[in-house]
């Protein structure tokens, strides 16, 4: 079995969940808990990657951080290094890939949470800071782990945005998805069968796992 | 002791709007009315919780709302104790963290803890600090959710259908110590029912509200006497007497 791209693999969606926590997060509950203009069109932007062929999501990745985007050109600038073609990409199309997942993940579990508990821990002195840390996201973090469990998932197997915006070079940015691809194309099944083995078997554990958690989200 | 409360405001949720002026002096004020008269809009309006369309809130000195002055204090800053009809106890927390959480974070942590645990034995649930509100019978819960408004040190209490739930012996003992508490701290309560029973065991003055307007104010024995129907138990309340009327 080919451990390499299956390292590879799980550095990039590991890094990758942790990213989109920090930013997924804080827009679902921007969505949930604000009404502010341009919420439905912020919303329906969010979700399309969703929707969208990978293709063309990683097209629309390529364009904004290319080698010739303002984004690229800065990051030339300051790391010496393109985005593109590199692990960074990798983490980049595995982080737009998942997002929308735990953005409306995170939206639907605080929305979840009655608001009678926001309005009391308001009366009871705190501000919307403090009830959000303190009341409303440990009320909602089954939900919202659910979400990043499948965002992990989601970004274990991609594959198109993957090879739009980084490529498949062996040892960079080969990463399980398309070690199995070129192992199939060069009629290599052996080569590939662990690989799908662990990832099957890491799918299944994680929609079990985020099953498990959206189940019990009012389980105190 | 904290003044009197102004209450006079215009405010409109839902298209449902509410019109109503009165005074909450220390004591438990009851504003009494079916459902649908705007009195759980009132107390949300007086707590901060929807900004009125006009009018003025006050205690005492302090300007909670003017809208002629522009002046509209969050509701974190107004040190209103609310106990709500649902109790809203923090599922994810035990009693004790539940009656810490409103308590002045300036205090040293350990304080607040002990301040915590004394106000839930006043509440005689002292036993039950490490239990979480899943655990609780609806009498306890009431009791903790009490020790936690009332540990905040509020300036004003508002208890929303606070004791609906429980059955009459258990509401009759809680009325007693809430009285009890709001007599010795010398607050202004406000507390919306339409139980003639709890409002008659609570009221220092009763505040009759119908379809959003104060239409009486007075003392107990002259606003609840027997001729006023439970108002809970009939669906035409606009062709009950009223009782007389009192100038505000």
């Amino acid at each position: 079995m080919e451990w390499a791209p299956l390292a590879l693999s799980y550095q990039v969606a590991l890094t990758a969940t942790a990213i989109i926590a920090l930013i997924g997060i804080p827009l679902g509950a921007f969505l949930a808990l604000k009404r502010f203009p341009g919420r439905d069109v912020l919303d329906v932007v969010l979700t399309t990657p969703m929707v969208l062929p990978p293709t063309v999501l990683g097209y629309y990745v390529l364009v904004a951080i290319g080698q010739n985007s303002f984004i690229g050109r800065a990051w030339y600038y300051l790391f010496d290094e393109p985005i593109v073609f590199t692990t960074t990409g990798a983490v980049i199309a595995a982080v737009v890939g998942s997002l929308p997942l735990v953005v409306r993940a995170s939206r639907a579990a605080l929305e979840d949470v009655d608001p009678q508990f926001a309005r009391a821990s308001r009366t009871l002195g705190a501000g919307w800071l403090r009830t959000f840390f303190a009341v409303q996201l440990p009320l909602a973090r089954r939900g919202i782990m659910a979400g990043l469990t499948l965002g992990f998932a989601r970004a274990l197997g991609d594959f198109g945005v993957t090879m739009m915006v980084a490529g498949d070079l062996p040892g960079e940015t080969q990463t399980a998805a398309l070690a199995i691809y070129d192992a199939i194309q060069a009629n290599k099944e052996g080569r590939a069968a662990g690989m799908i083995a662990v990832l099957t078997a890491t799918a299944l554990g994680a929609i079990y796992v985020a099953n498990k958690l959206g189940r019990r989200s009012d389980g105190w | 002791m904290a003044g009197d409360l102004e209450v006079r405001l215009c405010a409109s949720v839902g298209g449902f709007g509410v019109d109503v002026e009165f005074r909450a002096r220390p004591g438990v004020t009851v504003l009494f009315g079916p459902s649908g008269s705007g009195k759980s809009t009132t107390l949300s309006a007086i707590a901060g919780l929807i900004r009125p369309d006009a009018g003025r809130i006050a205690i005492g000195e302090q300007v909670w709302f003017d809208s002629a002055a522009r002046v509209d204090l969050p509701v974190e800053r107004r040190r209103v104790a609310v106990v709500f009809q649902s109790l809203a106890l923090f599922p994810h927390m035990s009693a004790l963290d539940n009656v810490v959480y409103g308590i002045d974070r300036k205090l040293p942590r350990a304080e607040r803890r002990e301040r915590a645990a004394a106000m839930l034995v006043r509440m005689r649930v002292g036993h039950l600090g490490e239990r979480q509100p899943r655990s609780l019978s609806g009498g306890e819960a009431q009791r903790v959710a009490l020790a936690r408004a009332f540990a905040m040190a509020p300036a004003v209490v508002l208890l929303d259908e606070a004791f609906s739930a429980l059955d009459r012996e258990l509401r009759r003992e809680l009325l007693a110590d809430v009285r009890r508490y709001i007599e010795d701290a010398r607050l202004p309560a406000i507390q919306v029912t339409h139980h003639r029973m709890e409002a008659r065991a609570m009221a220092d003055r009763v505040v009759m509200m119908r379809a959003g307007r104060v239409v009486g104010v007075g003392a107990p024995d002259e606003m609840l006497h027997d001729a006023v129907p439970e108002i809970g138990s009939f669906a035409d309340i606009d062709k009950t007497p009223i009782p007389r009327l009192v100038k505000r």
